[in-house]
């Protein structure tokens, strides 16, 4: 084994340090989850809009042919 | 109306007839004049009794549709009228003394009318039979041309649909993957920016690589498992190879709550020098098949021989599991590690998590790589303080 793999396998050993973050990395998780929802809601508004800004301008168009 | 038309018709020769001579060959009489009233009376009535059976009968055959027919009804109701006068005239008398110059103008009057009419009349019916032939044509084609442009509308509607669906799973697994990694990288900077605002704060302390890395793999975890129903179990291991160069070793392990829940009983089947069914998917993603080895079905895996149960209590406990061996850019080929993703949930590690896993793991692993060479290099924590501002 590598000095870097044995040095690897102190820090994963180290089972307080697993302990102390797990509440930081649900809370990693959960903000994410919140971006997500964040971005799919402003991903819709933005569709909507694009469609509702589109629609004026075809159709006269459609009326005039 | 066709039917006074054909009566007229008849009348006419017979009207003629017998008006010409009355009026002009014979002095005008009672005699004469009830005469030739009664000779139109019965050509018209003739022609109307005769056109009406002649069109009931092609009406009864299916024939009105053909305008010859038509010609010769026509034609044969002059005739009848022709043979009606010239029998009239007889009983006054002789047949041939009846044809004078007269006479002969009045037949030759109607007969010219009627086959100006029948002529009309055959010329309307082909241009409408005609008109009506292209225009069912070209309704026939309009309406191939809207199916055909219907059905290919609704291909392209079916298409497009498709393929906005599948663009929009694709970015919401890069969003995903985006937001969980720009979350951990936030976290990083608020640490940072905390530690900057201590009186004596280290880049170490600040950076804490050691503990980063645990957050990296919990993060990895909490994420994957949250796309887990309710009840089922996920656990993340990090494999290194051993001391003796040949067995893969369980370093850490993690469900969600507690650390190290691998055995780690079953070295016979982590030597990377082992083959066919003794192989683990741990051994198998360092080896040649690797560096993914993706298990969506235990069983099913197993009975193709690509997977092998340690235990049969592991049946029920691992049911789906992915392995990926991180190459790291170190000297030695040995500075490399297996995670591993397991769950009691059949199936999970397929379609489109295999998809997001097959990004999301080696972008896990990256940065897990970047936070030992960090810890590994600055093991000092007082060797980096941050400088006074």
């Amino acid at each position: 084994m590598t000095a870097l793999m044995r040095h690897f396998r102190t820090v994963l050993s180290d089972e307080s340090a697993a302990r102390s973050v797990s509440q930081e990395a649900r809370e990693i998780v959960r903000r994410a989850e919140v971006t997500v929802e964040r971005h799919k809601t402003e991903n819709a508004s933005r569709q909507d809009r694009q469609l509702a800004e589109s629609k004026p301008q075809t159709e006269p168009k459609r009326s005039a042919a | 109306m066709p039917h006074s038309v054909h009566a007229l018709t008849a009348a006419a020769p017979l009207w003629f007839a017998q008006v010409a001579p009355a009026t002009n060959l014979a002095p005008p009489s009672w005699h004469n004049i009830v005469v030739n009233l009664l000779a139109l009376v019965a050509g018209v009535a003739a022609g109307g009794i005769f056109a009406y059976a002649g069109r009931r009968i092609l009406a009864k055959k299916g024939w009105e549709a053909y305008p010859h027919l038509l010609a010769v009804l026509d034609a044969a109701i002059v005739v009848l009228a022709g043979i009606l006068t010239s029998s009239m005239d007889l009983w006054k008398r002789s047949a041939w003394l009846s044809l004078d110059p007269y006479t002969l103008a009045a037949y030759g009057t109607a007969g010219g009318l009627l086959a100006g009419s029948l002529g009309m009349k055959w010329i309307i019916t082909v241009t409408k039979e005609s008109t009506k032939t292209t225009v069912d044509a070209l309704k026939a084609k309009i309406k191939d041309v809207e199916l055909s442009s219907d059905a290919r509308i609704k291909v392209i509607q079916t298409e497009s649909s498709e393929t906005i669906r599948a663009l929009e799973k694709e970015r919401d697994r890069v969003l995903r993957i985006e937001a969980v990694v720009g979350e951990v990288m936030q976290a990083k900077l608020s640490r940072l920016v905390a530690e900057l605002q201590k009186e004596n704060g280290t880049l170490a302390t600040a950076l804490a690589p050691e503990l980063q890395i645990h957050r990296l793999i919990q993060v990895l975890h909490g994420h994957v498992a949250k796309q887990l129903p309710t009840g089922s179990r996920l656990r993340v291991g990090i494999y290194l190879l051993g001391d003796d160069k040949i067995t893969l070793e369980p370093a850490f392990a993690w469900d969600g709550e507690k650390s190290n829940v691998f055995s780690g009983k079953y070295a016979e089947y982590m030597k990377i020098t082992s083959h066919g069914r003794a192989r683990s998917a741990v051994v198998q993603a360092w080896g040649p098949d690797g560096p993914f080895i993706f298990i969506a079905d235990g069983e099913e895996a197993e009975r193709q021989g690509r997977f092998c149960y340690f235990n049969p209590a592991q049946r029920q406990k691992l049911r789906s599991m992915v392995a990926y061996c991180h190459y790291m850019k170190g000297p030695s080929p040995d500075d490399a590690f297996v995670i591993t993703l397991d769950s009691d949930q059949a199936a999970f590690f397929s379609g489109d998590l295999e998809v997001e896993c097959r990004l999301l793991v080696p972008a896990f692993s990256r940065r897990i790589e970047l936070e030992l060479l960090a810890s590994f290099l600055a093991p000092n924590p007082q060797a980096s303080t941050i400088p006074p501002r």
